[in-house]
């Protein structure tokens, strides 16, 4: 067994150089994640089927004004920024910190570290986020777009925040293995850039506010890169570190890895003030923002052109695997995310589909398509092996997989043609305002239409999950399908 | 000049600061280097390179 | 094989859910499929992709360059290709002033008259008399069409042949001398329409005339009025020069001019 085990250890430096050792130390691992990670998702999970409600309640206002009109708690004003700091604070973020904790601690090749700190973390996050997400709908938003958390809240979430930085730089000390893979420069990347984003939005927004056009051009910067330098590196860590797992395949080049990531780097940081092209700001502040949202195109086709080549010649294998079904998908719409982003950043493209519901398209087609399908990918992997428990329905796994893709192209796909054409026809003056906002109401019915798509999605992976956990709690048994061949497990087929 | 100014300032300059660090580190540890090494990292013994992984939906018929 | 077995299942029980694989076979074949694949990780960077990222910069810079403003902190005009020089250099005619009034004039237009005399400038038939084309519009002076934007209309008019008998808001409190100087040069200037520039001190004076009057104009009375501000060609010399003042004389009536002359003889 060991003589052909010699070159796969050749080829895997570190300073555990002893093949059970090995062994012992990743099912170690991946026990010692157990509680801390079930934590984080569960209650990420819990987050997103909130947002999801939040989310129906909003479009469906959108085309039915009526809808719930009575009860302040629910109006529109409230419910949208409930809807938004729901499914970023409390569903991406955590589920974000989910994979990036066990990633971290498999790349480091170290058992997580305090476990009870993360967990306390955790606990934190879900504290904080309830008293603000509650704030708000009781009419306490900062109205301060991605920052409408009330100030009370936000310090309990800062404390949250920096227990897991803590935690962060504590693996990344202990970490037995020198050498870095290019996940675990954006996940550190990515704890170290969010703290400075949200303590100076913070500070210049809500603490001590800034005057005029600082205000927002702050925002715009802090929100713009949450997404860019919080989730983006995020999902990106965790599809560098999927595909090349699910298929059994380095990544195609590494050096396309190192100049994707620290290119993202240079120029994600810039990108936020495209948001205000046409407002009252200095033009060079503007035209600096629309570069570097173009040079944007280096870290993106970099990272396609490595992922594509990863997969070329494995695409077979996304009809057997859910995770990776769900990263690829996700990679594929990083792509097309980005590729419209830049186009919206180029003042011609942005003078129609700015405040059009484009715009609205194309985050969902960023959080959503992207960041958020690779976190769905990432748990079917690290559930099963945190938890020891195969996925009970495979069935449920399809379902959830087919709801979410339809439901998303159905979302983004008609809403951003129906935002052009709104943008287009808000242009022309000679069209009344009203006329332009009845003609947007297909696209808004249809909207809905997704969202439910996407909340059956929800539903049945939230099923397949507790299914899974009930099993956690009740007597052990064999999973009956092997985690890696798919085969018949010969442990379970031994009994 | 108030607190939060020295907080802002001093974020601004660290972030840099530390990226340019970051960047001396990788080089000087051949972390921009040895591709070949560091694109082997996610796989170990148990889950090595040409065994996929996660094959559960439509199990392939065992050959 | 046994002793590997025995090893995993006092190290850890769920090792096996991993299935990694007992078979050396198996095993073994699955390095060797690796073998005749090329290097991995090892890609260098493709050539067309240094050239793309190089395309990239010279675009970048360019793209600063002629949309920065000259990274100024007060030039907000994006599409400034050279910057304006700063205000206190301003105002030798380095842009042409019509222009220039009429591009303000356009965003006044759009807010408040364009919802009526739409965006064409053709009005709707029977409701909103028209301004392309307008005879009064395009008047060598704005005395009469100026106290409609100021006081607005009420009573028959007829504009280009066509009747027309509705009612029109003034603007007197929401637009100040300079707006309606630059919308009506806008409209004097648009749709194929070619008149003089307004001054802002024209509007002031017609202003202060009306400013007692708070009912919309009727177009009947206001037809007896001069078309020129301060009621002739007189007023407007300070903006003239000699050889324009010597035009603009001669196309007076004699009776006008026989009056004006013993006014400025008095």
């Amino acid at each position: 067994m060991s003589a052909p085990a010699k070159p796969l250890s050749a080829l895997m430096p570190g300073d555990v150089s002893d093949e059970h050792a090995k062994r012992a130390l990743l099912a170690e691992i991946d026990a010692s994640c157990r509680v801390p990670l079930l934590f984080f998702f569960v209650s990420a999970l819990a987050w997103l089927l909130v947002g999801t409600a939040l989310a129906l309640v909003s479009s469906i206002k959108l085309h039915d004004p009526a809808f719930l009109a009575e009860c302040p708690w629910l109006t529109f004003g409230r419910v949208r920024p409930a809807h938004l700091n729901a499914v970023i604070y409390g569903w991406a973020s955590q589920t974000g910190i989910g994979v990036t904790l066990w990633l971290m601690c498999r790349l480091c090749r170290v058992p997580f570290v305090a476990p009870g700190l993360a967990t306390v973390a955790a606990l934190f996050w879900n504290l904080g986020l309830s008293v603000g997400i509650v704030g708000i709908l009781a009419g306490d938003s900062t109205s301060i777009e991605w920052l409408e958390l009330p100030r009370y809240a936000t310090p309990i979430l800062f404390f949250s925040y920096a227990l897991i930085a803590v935690w962060g730089v504590i693996t990344f000390r202990l970490r037995r293995e020198r050498h870095l893979y290019v996940s675990q420069w954006y996940l550190l990347a990515a704890l170290l850039w969010f703290p400075w984003l949200y303590a100076t939005a913070q500070i210049l927004l809500v603490l001590e506010p800034a005057r005029g056009v600082v205000q927002g051009a702050v925002n715009w910067w802090f929100a713009h890169n949450v997404l860019g330098l919080w989730f983006t590196p995020i999902g990106l860590g965790a599809i560098y570190y999927f595909i090349p797992k699910v298929i059994g395949r380095p990544i195609h080049s590494y050096y396309l890895s190192v100049l994707g990531f620290w290119s993202l780097a240079l120029f994600y940081n810039w990108n936020g003030l495209h948001h205000l092209i046409g407002g009252p700001l200095p033009a060079w502040m503007i035209t600096v923002s629309i570069v570097a949202s173009v040079m944007m195109l280096i870290p993106v086709i970099t990272v396609a052109i490595n992922h594509h080549f990863t997969m070329r010649g494995h695409f077979g294998k996304l009809k057997h695997s859910p995770t990776l079904r769900f990263v690829v998908f996700g990679a594929v719409c990083y792509t097309l995310t980005s590729l419209q982003g830049v186009a919206n950043s180029l003042r011609g493209y942005s003078e129609i589909v700015h405040f059009t519901h484009h715009t609205v398209a194309h985050a969902h087609l960023g959080v959503y398509g992207f960041f958020t399908m690779v976190m769905f990918g990432a748990m079917y992997y690290i559930l099963p092996r945190i938890t020891g428990r195969e996925w009970p329905s495979l069935g449920l796994v399809s379902l959830h997989f087919w709801a979410c893709a339809i439901g998303l192209a159905l979302y983004v796909g008609p809403l951003s043609i129906g935002g052009i054409l709104q943008g287009l026809a808000m242009n022309d003056a000679t069209k009344p305002f009203a006329d332009v906002v009845a003609g947007t109401l297909p696209y808004l019915k249809l909207r809905t239409v997704a969202g439910l798509l996407l909340g059956l999605g929800h539903v049945a992976f939230v099923a397949n999950l507790v299914w899974m956990l009930c099993r956690v709690f009740g007597p052990y048994r064999q999973p009956v399908v092997d985690l890696i061949t798919g085969n018949e497990s010969p442990a379970a087929v031994g009994k | 000049m108030p607190v939060p100014g020295l907080i802002l300032l001093a974020g601004v300059l660290a972030v840099p600061l530390a990226a340019l660090w970051a960047l001396r580190w990788a080089a000087s540890h051949g972390e921009l280097g040895h591709g070949d090494r560091a694109a082997l990292l996610p796989f170990d013994e148990e889950e090595p390179v040409g065994t996929a992984t996660d094959q559960i939906l439509n199990r392939p018929a065992k050959p | 094989m046994s002793a590997e077995t025995n090893s995993n299942k006092s190290g850890r029980n769920r090792a096996l859910d991993r299935g990694e694989s007992t078979d050396v076979a198996d095993l073994h074949a699955a390095v060797m499929r690796e073998r005749p694949e090329p290097v991995e990780g090892m890609e260098p960077l493709n050539l067309w992709l240094v050239v793309f990222i190089a395309v990239l910069l010279f675009w970048a810079g360019s793209y600063l360059t002629h949309f920065s403003g000259g990274f100024r902190a007060d030039e907000f005009a994006e599409s400034q290709i050279n910057p304006a020089p700063p205000p206190s250099a301003a105002g030798d005619g380095a842009d042409d002033p019509v222009a220039k009034l009429a591009r303000e004039g356009a965003g006044v237009f759009a807010a408040n008259c364009a919802p009526c005399h739409q965006a064409d400038g053709n009005g709707t038939p029977n409701l909103f008399p028209p301004l392309a084309g307008s005879e009064w519009v395009v008047a060598e002076g704005v005395n009469r069409i100026a106290r409609f934007v100021l006081n607005g209309a009420g009573g028959p008019i007829k504009v280009k042949g066509m009747d027309f008998n509705n009612q029109m808001n003034g603007f007197k409190d929401q637009l100040d001398d300079k707006q309606i100087a630059a919308v009506l040069t806008y409209i004097r200037n648009t749709w194929g329409n070619k008149a003089s520039a307004v001054k802002p001190e024209e509007i002031a004076s017609i202003r202060k005339e009306l400013a007692a009057v708070t009912t919309p104009m009727n177009p009947a009375d206001v037809e007896k009025l001069p078309v020129m501000v301060g009621g002739g060609a007189a007023a407007t010399t300070a903006a003239l020069t000699p050889d324009q003042l010597k035009e603009a004389l001669k196309k007076l009536p004699a009776d006008q001019l026989k009056t004006l002359l013993q006014d400025i003889a008095k």
